[in-house]
């Protein structure tokens, strides 16, 4: 593979390196937050990979900058995680607890519209989805089941219940990217 | 939530399902850590997990919302309805003897002198709240006849400055009004 470095004009390569932190920002925060289970250490993290980034951006290779950037972040976590859990027992606390406890926090005004667009295109897209995904989906999410505990309600196996997760979750994914 | 998902499941091999088994914490400790342990250089496994992040963050804020406290007035639609030419304020001596016709005497109690069958804010009620408004309402007297109780019961679901007035003063609600609420709950008179 032909790797090139970061562009060497100075105002190329801001720009270049500031679209790189926009796009990324996201997915990445995404990632560490799947990890962390905690937003604001999310934050903190992103901050470091971010700096990372920075310090590193002269030698950085465009090609393979979205996996280093992963990378970094992953690390990052790992030793934010070390410092702040040091227990066992918090580390199978912090795996057994849904990502999505870590709620987002409120939205201003003017993003508030566009929340509220967003969360009727979910329920759009949960509607459309056949009632046994859907059922699946929503115990899991709303009602706080296991997907053991959703199998044995249903009285089906625990790969079923996984499989319509599994489609559910592709549609839902594509339908939300659309 | 502690997984309950045996090491030996048949599951399906899907990078994005195990993604969002991890983020949901589903997946026992050695699940964890193996899987941890990949996403240390296996990016289309990292990219799964910011998928999985992202979907679940949508479909959580999307969340219903709590049950609405209209449709647990609306347990109590089947006593109101039954009264719809009496004053609410003789509904609450009527409605008594109706529970007390319908439940054969067996299951409602209704309140008496020397056992008034009250029970405090909160006791043992899966709706206190819902249980001690309805009992307000009923005692707020003639000036509430029973087409606005049934009103009531289908306003939108938050708790008006009325309710809250209500509620001030937390009164003692009869047992069989959280008994009926419950029973219809379950479906029964």
């Amino acid at each position: 593979m032909q790797h090139h470095p970061a562009p060497v004009d100075l105002a190329e390569s801001n720009a270049a390196l500031a679209e790189l932190i926009r796009q990324e920002r996201g997915s990445l925060h995404q990632f560490l937050l799947g990890l962390l289970r905690d937003r604001a250490a999310a934050d903190d993290v992103l901050q470091q990979v971010f700096l990372k980034l920075v310090e590193g951006w002269p030698s950085f290779r465009l090609e393979t900058g979205r996996s280093w950037l992963f990378t970094v972040a992953y690390h990052e976590a790992m030793d934010h995680r070390r410092r702040q859990t040091r227990l066992d027992a918090a580390l199978a606390e912090l795996w057994a607890r849904p990502v999505w406890q870590a709620r987002p926090p409120p939205a201003g005004a003017d993003a508030e519209a566009i929340r509220r667009e967003a969360i009727d295109a979910v329920r759009r897209a949960l509607a459309d989805l056949p009632a046994a995904q859907r059922e699946v989906v929503e115990r899991r999410m709303y009602h706080n089941q296991t997907f053991a505990t959703i199998a044995a309600e249903l009285g089906c196996p625990l790969g079923t219940v996984l499989t319509r997760m599994r489609l559910a979750m592709k549609v839902l994914t594509r339908l939300l990217e659309e | 939530m502690s997984p309950e998902i045996p090491d030996d499941a048949q599951l399906p091999d899907d990078l994005d399902l195990a993604a969002f088994r991890y983020v949901a914490g589903e997946m026992s400790p050695d699940e964890a850590i193996a899987f941890e342990a990949r996403l240390a250089d296996d990016q289309p496994a990292r990219e799964s997990v910011g998928r999985a992040v992202a979907l679940a963050e949508r479909l959580a804020e999307a969340a219903p919302a709590e049950e609405p406290i209209v449709e647990r007035r609306a347990d109590y639609r089947w006593v109101i309805a039954p009264l719809g030419w009496m004053a609410a304020g003789a509904a609450v001596a009527l409605l008594a003897v109706s529970l007390l016709g319908r439940s054969g005497g067996s299951a409602i109690q209704p309140p008496d002198a020397g056992n008034p069958g009250t029970v405090g804010p909160g006791e043992g009620r899966a709706n206190p709240d819902v249980d001690a408004l309805v009992w307000a309402r009923l005692q707020a007297g003639p000036q509430w006849a029973a087409a606005d109780l049934e009103r009531w019961l289908d306003e939108p679901a938050e708790v008006t400055a009325e309710d809250e007035a209500d509620w001030s003063d937390p009164p003692e609600v009869p047992a069989w009004i959280f008994t009926t609420s419950q029973n219809s709950k379950r479906g029964q008179p």
